[in-house]
């Protein structure tokens, strides 16, 4: 530039930097290729148009790109020069050469680091030359070891290198991600492709990886995912770095480890542990109130034998007696739900019309004139338990003559069956006061009982779902009443796979 | 007032309180929600002593006690939780009630009947 010429322009700069041999570059985040000198340009074979937003140029060996992200990532998070003693090059004719770089950080106004300036100058000397190739050589052996550990674990792993390209990953890897990518192949087009473009919504572990790349410790995080049956499957992953033979972070790595079946068993215990809680508070309260009750009224009573009034002295009797026969019910209740819990259902033929003649015969119910009771029976012959479903028939008809209407001297019941395929469907029906629209959600919950001047334990509905439930089937209120129709649903064969 | 879910507590606790004050009006209810309900209907009048179980259906006692004091800011006189519960937590809750003087573990006796006449009058 000649004294009193025009200030220089990018031109100028980039005339300078076209006439140096070294090779120059630029390059933004995750390692975007942004401007090149001549040098590098004719290395390439490629203008600077081309360049631009590249990663790498395709006649490179994947593996050395590895090793100029990695070196990229490493100036924006140092924030200062580093040096590389050698660095493989491949240039457009395929012909790999050896360079000594720098490369170094150019900050923003605000003191970021906004882009990378690499400078590369050839190695020379043989023993040189020789040496960088056997550290390319063990760089890329280094790689390949942790390539082929990944596709060796039995569990999901997907790698990552330091600019978030994804790099390689397992067979249970492409076997989690199926049907959330559609096509046969999951792992079509997953190869150097950007992880967040790529899998970012579906496996949202961006922001892990980064943090993890700027220095953060390794982190676990729960994620779910749908599976080609649209069923939620919960995983525990693993997130971390991987290095390279030199030691130095080159990428992220993610291991999914299956929790779905723990968690559900968690779920499950909790389910169990806070109905078992419930259970023993709600059976020590059942249990103590009649027990105390009745103490009272006895101290009352031994009182009246002393007064001499027979009259108030048998009502006392009278209402200890009928705190013991609650405490019975209970009991006998309590003893059917363990049965209920604890056995095996065996498979039977069961006869429905004799288990309800049964029911009717026995008189649990409060004795025959309380109960007209009808049937509308399928012919087919359901293969179940009997004594479950004689227990669930038996509790469902004495509710509903417990509940009968009060206009009503007696309850009318009917008891149908129907196949459909595999499954047998029983509905109770009745014509009493049935279920208030509130408490249909509860009816089958433990210790629930209608209203608190309800008779019973707050157990026989509860049982009901219990032996149904044990039998494959389920329990619901088709219509809460007039008439009060309860249907339960079974497997017609028990035990057998539909 | 007796404030229990339990019919047969509810009648326990009439006859004890009779034998020992046979003067006293009772008034019977089977929950909290009813109670709130029997009071808010009366108006004014407010029951010089209430037994009050803890776990009942629908409202239980200290919930009436909450809803009873966050409706009016009336001060009971005296109430005594009366309960077949004898945990730790419904004690040392019950303590947080000025209005509750005793906590009795069923059933009601006539010396429970006895302090409530003497507290009353």
């Amino acid at each position: 530039m000649e004294p009193g010429s025009d200030p220089p322009d990018a031109a100028w700069f980039a005339s300078i930097l076209d006439a140096m041999d070294d090779l120059v570059l630029v390059k933004g985040p995750r390692s975007r290729l942004l401007w090149a000198n001549r040098a590098f340009r004719d290395c390439y074979g490629m203008s600077n148009d081309e360049l631009r937003s590249l990663i790498d140029g395709q006649q490179s060996d994947p593996d050395d790109t590895l090793q100029y992200v990695r070196d990229d990532r490493r100036v924006f998070v140092e924030r200062a020069s580093i040096d590389i003693a050698s660095e493989p090059v491949t240039d457009h004719h395929g012909k790999t050469r050896y360079f000594h770089t720098r490369k170094s950080p150019i900050f923003d106004r605000h003191g970021d680091v906004a882009t990378v300036v690499g400078v590369s100058r050839p190695l020379e000397g043989d023993g040189t030359t020789e040496r960088a190739r056997q550290a390319r050589d063990l760089a890329h052996e280094s790689t390949r070891n942790v390539r082929a550990l990944v596709r060796s674990l039995p569990t999901p792993v997907v790698m990552l290198d330091a600019a978030h390209r994804i790099i390689m990953w397992n067979v249970a890897f492409e076997h989690m991600i199926r049907g959330r990518r559609g096509g046969d192949d999951p792992s079509s087009g997953l190869l150097h492709a950007d992880y967040g473009e790529a899998l970012g919504s579906t496996l949202p572990l961006l922001e892990e990886f980064e943090a993890l790349l700027q220095g953060a410790e390794p982190t676990t995080r729960l994620l779910e995912l749908q599976d080609g049956d649209d069923d939620t499957l919960s995983y525990s992953v693993d997130c971390r770095t991987w290095t390279d033979a030199s030691g130095i972070v080159s990428g992220t790595l993610a291991v999914f480890h299956d929790i779905t079946a723990m968690l559900s068993n968690e779920r499950q215990l909790q389910e169990v542990n806070d109905e078992l809680a419930q259970f023993n508070y709600r059976v020590s309260h059942d249990i103590v109130a009649p027990i105390s009750t009745a103490r009272g009224n006895l101290a009352l009573a031994l009182e009246e034998v002393d007064n001499d009034d027979p009259a108030e002295l048998e009502e006392l009797l009278q209402e200890i007696g009928g705190q013991l026969d609650q405490l019975d019910k209970l009991v006998m209740d309590l003893s059917s739900l363990a049965r209920a819990n604890a056995q095996q259902p065996c498979r039977e033929a069961v006869d429905l019309q004799a288990l309800v003649d049964g029911i009717r015969a026995n008189g649990r119910h409060g004795g025959g004139d309380l109960l007209v009771l009808d049937t509308d029976l399928a012919p087919d012959t359901l293969h179940s338990d009997t004594t479950r479903l004689r227990q669930v028939l038996s509790n469902l008809i004495e509710n509903a003559v417990k509940y009968r209407d009060a206009d009503e001297r007696a309850a009318r019941v009917t008891v149908r069956s129907s196949r459909d395929g595999e499954r047998c469907t029983i509905e109770v029906s009745d014509d009493g006061s049935g279920f208030d629209p509130a408490f249909v959600d509860q009816a089958f919950e433990m210790f629930t009982r209608g209203d608190s001047a309800s008779p019973g334990t707050g157990l026989g509905l509860y049982i009901v779902r219990k032996h149904v439930e044990r039998l494959g089937g389920s329990l619901s209120i088709a219509s809460h009443a007039k008439p009060t129709v309860m249907t339960i649903s079974l497997p017609h064969a028990y035990g057998l796979a539909a | 007032m007796i404030v229990d879910d339990r019919a047969s507590d509810r009648v326990l606790a009439r006859r004890v309180l009779r034998k020992i004050w046979p003067e006293v009006e009772i008034s019977e209810v089977d929950d909290g929600l009813d109670a709130v309900g029997l009071l808010e209907r009366d108006g004014e009048i407010v029951p010089d002593v209430i037994l009050l179980d803890i776990n009942m259906p629908r409202m239980g006692g200290y919930d009436f006690l909450e809803a009873w004091y966050a409706d009016t800011g009336i001060d009971i006189p005296v109430v005594f939780m009366l309960t077949s519960s004898d945990l730790p937590a419904d004690r040392e809750r019950a303590r947080r009630y000025p209005s509750v003087k005793n906590y009795i573990v069923k059933p009601i006796t006539r010396e429970t009947a006895r302090q409530l006449s003497v507290l009353a009058s």
